[in-house]
């Protein structure tokens, strides 16, 4: 069954069909949050709560958007309120980064693992809007229209803040 | 330079193929020419294949089953709205529409503001109810279609007992 | 067997009407539910109540309104319900003991089954004074 099936089932009052809903879409949901918030309690706890809110949001959705798209838009919503909540944005200056050694080709003499850690941490050091931009267009593979109905701005923020972003993290992975 | 500029700028839609075809070329023509937008553009690719590679490697990271959260939180109810998280639906859904809404958005929130916040911040609309869940072909009573007018949800609860069938309905933003 | 006779009459002059001709009693009780203190329980309602008090936290059930019409296929029935609100229902199919109605009110268009002389159907959640409304429609 499609999606926007199982969207009518579930304004219908199908609650059957909206679990599946969930089944569906619990991965990248969760994924989303947990890159956001860094841990998986808070991820667990938004991606549910953002569900829920879909749940009871499904009266007002239009079916014009794609149902994935529109979840997305409250998992980033939530996610980034509860940032917002927990503690105050960290700035690049503070996040305890090392800079990889420019001269030094990245990928070669450096651990896989070691890597691809010194990558998740650049990410995480990022802003909650940078980091959010480059989540959605690296991990979620979305377009940048896609990206601007998410975040509910238009496509040349969306086109800024990935700039923006790749500059921070080009910078903390010293390859520029 | 400035010209140079713009197409610097361009670089991050070109490899994440947003371009028109007509940016396309000239972007590809530019490029012809240009070592530092290529030594760029290199940088921008190494980028993105780090960003992929640990992407692909942390994707094991696999999302623990949150239908039981999910099921209990619908079970206890519509969860109330703060007040600065719906004029900040209104600003942000204002960008989704013409901007002369804009306008209308804000003398919306004048309003709201000037008859006092404290109206508007909904209360739990609950039927706290402790199962949530649809049995279709039971004999007795089986719910099959249910049609909610325009800002009205509605959920179908079977109670812990009889199993009676309950069509939950809610308006939203009733008090 | 004049009886009979008659009988095969009244057969051939309404040859459809004798599984759809039948019009269906229904009854609706409207219900309120709330939080308040005190107030008696009806004990026509009493067993519905009981089963809600298991599960909802709603501390006070109080009956308002019943309301009792017939519905058959071509005459759907409609009754104003507290509130101000309309309620009609519709007969859609019916089979044995079992019968399929339509039924509208409190912001919903639902399409249920009922077993005649069965459990109702109940809607509830339109708010109403202190509480909230809890609608049992029945077929008899």
């Amino acid at each position: 069954m499609e999606d926007h099936q199982l969207v009518e089932r579930s304004r219908a009052g199908d609650v059957a069909a909206f679990e599946e809903l969930v089944k569906r879409h619990q991965a990248r949901a969760y994924a989303i949050a947990y890159r956001l918030l860094g841990n998986r309690e808070d991820a667990q706890e938004a991606a549910q709560d953002a569900f829920a809110r879909a749940y009871f949001a499904l009266a007002g959705f239009r079916g014009t958007a794609q149902f994935r798209t529109w979840l997305y838009r409250i998992v980033v919503n939530l996610s980034t309120d509860l940032l917002r909540r927990r503690k105050p944005e960290v700035s690049t200056e503070d996040a305890a980064i090392q800079p990889v050694d420019g001269r030094a080709n990245p990928g070669e003499d450096l651990d896989r693992r070691e890597l691809r850690q010194r990558v998740s941490a650049a990410v995480e050091a990022l802003p909650p809007d940078l980091k959010t931009v480059i989540l959605l267009r690296e991990f979620e593979g979305m377009s940048y229209a896609e990206i601007a109905r998410v975040i509910r701005r238009p496509i040349g923020t969306v086109m800024s803040r990935l700039f923006h972003a790749r500059q921070r993290l080009q910078q903390s992975l010293r390859m520029s | 330079m400035m010209g140079h500029r713009r197409y610097r700028r361009a670089l991050d839609a070109y490899v994440d193929g947003e371009l028109s075809d007509a940016e396309l070329t000239r972007v590809q023509a530019h490029l012809a020419g240009c070592g530092t937008c290529s030594r760029e553009l290199q940088h921008l690719e190494e980028l993105r294949g780090l960003l992929r590679q640990a992407h692909e490697e942390s994707a094991a990271e696999a999302a623990p089953a949150l239908w039981p959260g999910v099921r209990a939180r619908i079970a206890r109810g519509r969860p109330p709205r703060s007040f600065m998280a719906w004029i900040r639906g209104i600003w942000e859904a204002s960008w989704e529409r013409p901007r002369l809404s804009l306008a209308g958005a804000l003398v919306t929130a004048f309003l709201v503001l000037s008859t006092g916040y404290w109206m508007w911040e909904a209360p739990v609309v609950t039927p706290p109810v402790h199962t949530v869940a649809v049995e279709p072909g039971e004999e007795g009573v089986d719910v099959q279609a249910i049609d909610p007018e325009e800002g009205v949800s509605a959920m179908v609860l079977t109670t812990s007992g009889e199993g009676l069938k309950v069509i939950w309905v809610v308006a939203q933003g009733q008090l | 067997m004049r009886r009979g006779v008659l009988m095969v009459f009244v057969f051939l002059v309404s040859p459809v009407s004798l599984v759809y001709a039948q019009a269906i009693p229904v009854e609706v009780r409207v219900i309120l539910a709330s939080r308040e203190p005190g107030g008696r329980q009806d004990p026509t309602i009493h067993s519905l109540v009981r089963e809600l008090q298991r599960d909802f936290a709603y501390t006070n059930y109080r009956l308002l309104e019943t309301h009792r019409g017939q519905v058959s296929p071509e005459q759907p029935w409609r009754t104003a319900i507290a509130g101000g609100r309309q309620l009609s229902v519709a007969l859609m199919r019916a089979a044995g003991g079992r019968v399929e109605v339509r039924i509208t009110t409190a912001g919903v268009n639902t399409l249920v089954g009922l077993q005649r002389g069965g459990r109702p159907i109940l809607l509830g959640g339109p708010p109403h004074e202190s509480g909230v409304l809890i609608i049992a429609i029945s077929a008899h």
